[in-house]
């Protein structure tokens, strides 16, 4: 009976060997290395020696480490909690009472600055805030002299740049949640005389809650991570000033080579992620695990009313101008690739031509990098539609004492800021001797979105009826030939979305191949541009533009493909939700 | 199970594969940027002479595209671990001291025994391959010295009388302030400042002022660091006058990594900078084939020494760098490594690189060619500044340390700190980075 029951989960196997090997190691890996003195170069290089808490005593006296811990705490609570959050609920209930072509235009908008690489919104932002950018110009035409964001208020303009870039998680979130939310129940109050403001107090958000629990919960780790982002645009600087944990770990690790430091700092980090962690499971055991499960994706429609026409129409305006605070960084993007006088002003170009795309489309510039960037995003979601597919079926189909606490542990590793144990899988790539492989950076990339892609494959998996596979047992099918022939058709389009949820995440990843690909020949369009921008971004705007939209499109068409697949985008968030 | 195979997979399809038949490859990591690509053509020109002479040896190129600071990066990254480090690599003098602890580098003594080409290099400059132990690890490409660079234009607009040759810091603060007023919108006197230009504003700017006071960084003698020294913060302060006067760019654009691409690209060839401390290789971005052509800046450029604090002896200052090629110690074909090494600083390859990227001549055979004196006009000028001129400690801990002074920089043009206390800033990090018992106080 014991070992049938071993047998049974035994698929599990391989998803737990990649986390153990790409996600453990590594966190045990960081805690050990904090505690020498290895570095890059210099004797800490040859031969690294246990020094004991000598890098934490530093952190304690060193001043960037407190600035940073409480620049991170800044950057956390205002771009995701106050952020993308509340932004988030407040567009989601505007949705609500909007009209229906509004809401979509404006609902796509927002999405579309969320599924662009990080790299491609970090370059938009970085044009938006420059001191000749876009905002400047803006506020120029109000007759205010704008300052120059990045350098005079980095945090400001990193805070509201993450803002515009995650706030659609949120919004989709948020939609999904009130969508479910019973209509009778607000009626009811609406007879009983309450104001808009107490229906939303006392009865909606009650009833969302846990839906505001777990996303306060995602989003809070998601920033927690933010590195990209703030390198692009500031680079932490100027003197430290948008220097926020990540930032500091990359630095001491990889740019002064002080292994032993930059661990130590992306342990606090990692611990920190856990505390969430654990705050976040503990806030889902109160929860039926049912409940966590996709939703059908059916919504429901408002039916407007004469007497509420005055509404819609504030709601309607309200969301336009949202609407068009998403749009016009993203303006930037479209206008400077095709104007070959391009600066960093959204402006209609005097002659527009395709020479910005003609310079861009080189083999070396972009074939080579995109065809790289396919096989890395490819191979990351092979590797993790099929780990999560055969971890998903035991959990799904048989009751074990083992399914809470993987579960759990699943759920816990989707709290890991990947970027906090860069510097110790750099360590053990090198260990490994794994550098430079782009099969090893597929596997450990797959393993970073595992978690999750086990996640939502099991409440896919668990709405697929038993009864069906109940008739091909008895006719004497495997559970294997079950899973292949009646339970993968049923849910291939659940398929589809996690693969295509981990290709995006794989293809806009910018911060794992730069540190694991060395030669240029492997690297992915997401370092290639990073490079283009280092080397001509002062300069070829245009050029950068086009190039980053020619890799955005890829995504984008994806994005679009899912979301019209599923009925509409409730499905992928909701799949996101647990 | 599938996945662990591919685990194992992916571990022995990694690990050192022997070529079959004698053929070898060696791999050759150095840095190529879009307005760095002197080093890239000599390198092709190498491959070809050495695959023609060494049938069955394979030469990969693989050039890193990235700025001084992310090349570091990149090359460290590699050379960890055994299977990404290269055979043949570009290092910049200041890491080799650094990387040779690291055990990265190749003792080259044995070889250099056997190069008759290894005399033809000028004694001083061979010491920068030097590392504690006593043994040369790495060969110089060439060396650099550092000037003021000034545009006659914008000085003959203020009135100034050419050639200039400022004596003390006070004459560059008078003709920087002239230049203000004459042109409200000049950048008259530009110093790097701050930590995003790197060693550029330590090479280019800090250490020109420093080394003019009567004090210094490192004593060379007592092998200790210098603290307390009011040389320190006078540099500082003359740095803050630069910036709070607007005689320098604004602090913000000193803050931009690519800030030195728009000195060369656009603010100088627009007559809209007055001078700045730049390295001998200033003529390289402006030549035929630079990154910034400016056909012309022979007339309009002009070239100057930096001057002491006060006049005092020997009147000037400069600094001197520059970039070496070492052989990785983890090469499973030094021989052949070396002998790659020697055909990229071979006469004619050393020659047509120092022309090309604007160099001082390390092999005495090519000073002395006229194609190289005839390169452009300033090869002169910079040359004689080598009597003036300073090599930065290469100490393993020196990149830290440097980097303390960048921020005690950019703390003062932003106004953060005075110079007094980014000056003590930087005594008390001196003091964690390298411990007491390796300070002085000056």
């Amino acid at each position: 009976m014991t070992i049938r029951r071993f047998l049974r989960l035994l698929p599990v196997v391989p998803s737990i060997v990649l986390l153990m090997v790409f996600l453990l190691a590594p966190v045990v890996w960081s805690f050990y290395a904090s505690f020498t003195d290895a570095a890059l170069s210099g004797k800490g290089a040859r031969d690294p020696q246990w020094v004991g808490v000598d890098n934490y005593a530093r952190m304690a006296g060193d001043d960037s480490f407190p600035l940073a811990a409480w620049l991170t705490v800044v950057f956390v609570m205002a771009s995701a909690v106050i952020g993308q959050s509340a932004l988030g609920l407040l567009i989601a209930l505007l949705m609500t009472r909007s009209r229906r072509v509004v809401s979509s235009w404006v609902g796509t908008v927002v999405v579309a600055a969320w599924v662009l690489p990080e790299i491609v919104a970090a370059f938009a932002a970085y044009a938006y805030f420059n001191r000749d950018g876009t905002l400047n110009q803006i506020l120029g035409g109000m007759g205010i002299q704008g300052p120059d964001w990045l350098y005079s208020f980095p945090m400001v303009a990193i805070i509201l740049a993450n803002t515009w870039r995650g706030t659609a998680f949120s919004m989709l979130v948020y939609r999904a949640a009130l969508a479910d939310v019973p209509r009778d129940v607000t009626e009811a109050a609406l007879m009983d005389g309450a104001r808009g403001w107490q229906r939303l107090a006392f009865i909606t958000l009650p009833l969302i809650r846990s839906s505001i629990a777990t996303n306060l919960m995602l989003i809070t780790l998601q920033t927690l991570a933010v590195f990209t982002l703030i390198w692009v645009m500031t680079a932490g600087g100027p003197a430290n000033a948008s220097t926020t944990l990540p930032v500091l770990a990359y630095q001491e690790a990889f740019k002064f080579g002080d292994i032993g430091y930059g661990t130590a700092v992306a342990s606090v980090l990692i611990v920190l992620g856990m505390v969430f962690g654990a705050v976040y499971v503990q806030l889902l055991r109160d929860e039926r695990m049912s409940r966590l499960r996709a939703p059908s994706g059916t919504k429901r429609t408002t039916p407007g009313t004469g007497s509420r026409r005055r509404a819609k129409l504030g709601a309607d305006i309200a969301l336009v101008l949202v609407g068009v605070c998403f749009v016009v960084p993203l303006l930037w993007l479209v206008l400077a690739a095709v104007d070959p006088q391009a600066s960093y002003q959204a402006k209609v170009p005097e002659t527009a031509s395709l020479d910005n795309f003609r310079a861009a489309l080189t083999p070396e510039l972009l074939f080579r990098p995109l065809a790289n960037s396919f096989l890395l995003s490819a191979g990351t979601a092979l590797v993790n539609v099929v780990a999560a597919v055969l971890a998903a079926y035991p959990l799904s189909r048989y009751q074990s004492r083992f399914n809470k606490p993987f579960l759990y542990t699943v759920l816990f590793g989707t709290s890991l800021p990947v970027t906090a144990i860069m510097v110790p899988v750099y360590g053990l790539f090198v260990q490994l001797h794994l550098l430079d492989s782009m099969a090893a950076t597929i596997f450990f990339m797959a393993t970073t979105t595992l978690p999750m892609a086990i996640w939502m494959t099991k409440n896919f998996m668990d709405s697929v009826p038993l009864e069906l596979e109940e008739a091909a047992w008895i006719d004497g099918a495997s559970p294997l030939v079950a899973l292949r022939t009646i339970v993968l058709p049923l849910m291939r389009q659940g398929l589809g979305v996690v693969m295509i949820f981990v290709f995006i995440q794989a293809w806009g990843n910018f911060f794992v191949p730069f540190i694991l690909l060395l030669s240029t020949g492997k690297q992915p369009a997401s370092v290639s541009i990073f490079s283009f921008f280092g080397q001509h971004g002062a300069i070829a705007y245009g050029q950068l533009a086009a190039f980053s939209i020619l890799y955005s499109v890829p995504v984008l068409v994806l994005y679009a493909l899912v979301s019209r697949g599923m009925g509409n985008s409730f499905a992928l968030s909701g799949a996101m939700k647990g | 199970m599938l996945s662990v195979a591919a685990v194992l997979a992916a571990a022995t399809s990694c690990s050192p594969t022997p070529d079959a038949a004698g053929n070898k490859t060696l791999k050759i990591v150095y840095q190529k940027t879009d307005s760095f690509t002197a080093l890239d053509a000599v390198m092709q020109d190498a491959k070809k002479e050495f695959e023609a002479a060494n049938s069955g040896v394979t030469v990969d190129l693989q050039p890193i595209q990235a700025n001084d600071d992310d090349y570091g990066t990149k090359l460290a990254l590699a050379q960890r671990s055994t299977d990404t480090a290269p055979d043949v690599f570009y290092e910049d003098t200041f890491k080799v001291r650094s990387d040779v602890d690291a055990g990265y580098l190749l003792n080259l003594d044995n070889y250099l025994a056997k190069w008759g080409e290894w005399s033809a290099f000028d004694e001083a400059a061979k010491e920068a391959g030097r590392a504690d132990d006593g043994a040369i690890y790495a060969v110089p490409l060439g060396t650099d010295t550092r000037a003021i660079w000034y545009n006659k234009a914008v000085f003959r607009k203020a009135g100034i009388p050419l050639p200039w040759q400022p004596k003390n810091w006070e004459d560059i603060l008078a003709t920087a302030r002239a230049i203000k007023a004459a042109d409200a919108e000049a950048i008259p006197f530009n110093m790097y400042a701050g930590k995003a230009t790197g060693e550029g504003t330590v090479m280019q700017g800090f250490y020109e002022l420093l080394y003019g006071t009567d004090s210094t960084l490192y004593d060379e003698r007592e092998k200790k660091w210098v603290v307390g020294s009011q040389g320190f913060t006078d540099s500082l302060a003359f740095l803050k006058t630069l910036y709070d006067e607007k005689l320098a760019v604004s602090p913000a654009e000193a803050l931009d990594a690519n800030v030195w691409k728009k000195v060369f690209g656009e603010w100088f060839p627009q007559g809209k900078l007055g001078a700045t401390v730049e390295g001998s290789y200033a003529p390289s971005f402006w030549q035929k084939g630079g990154a910034y052509e400016w056909p012309g800046y022979e007339q309009d450029m002009a070239a100057a020494m930096f001057p002491t604090q006060k006049g005092q002896e020997p009147g000037g200052v400069s600094m001197s760098g520059g970039w070496t090629l070492a052989v990785g110690a983890k090469s499973k074909n030094p021989e052949l490594s070396f002998t790659f090494l020697t055909t990229v600083l071979n006469k004619k390859n050393a020659l047509s690189y120092d022309i090309n990227n604007s160099q001082i001549a390390v092999r005495t055979d090519v000073a002395t060619d006229p194609g190289y004196l005839a390169a452009n006009p300033f090869v002169k000028d910079v040359s004689n500044l080598v009597k003036v001129t300073h090599y930065r400690p290469a100490t393993a801990d020196y990149p830290r340390i440097s980097t303390a002074v960048q921020e005690a920089t950019e703390a003062v043009i932003t106004g953060k700190k005075s110079p007094e206390d980014a000056a003590a800033d930087y005594d008390a990090a001196l003091r964690k980075l390298v411990g007491e018992d390796k300070v002085l106080e000056k």
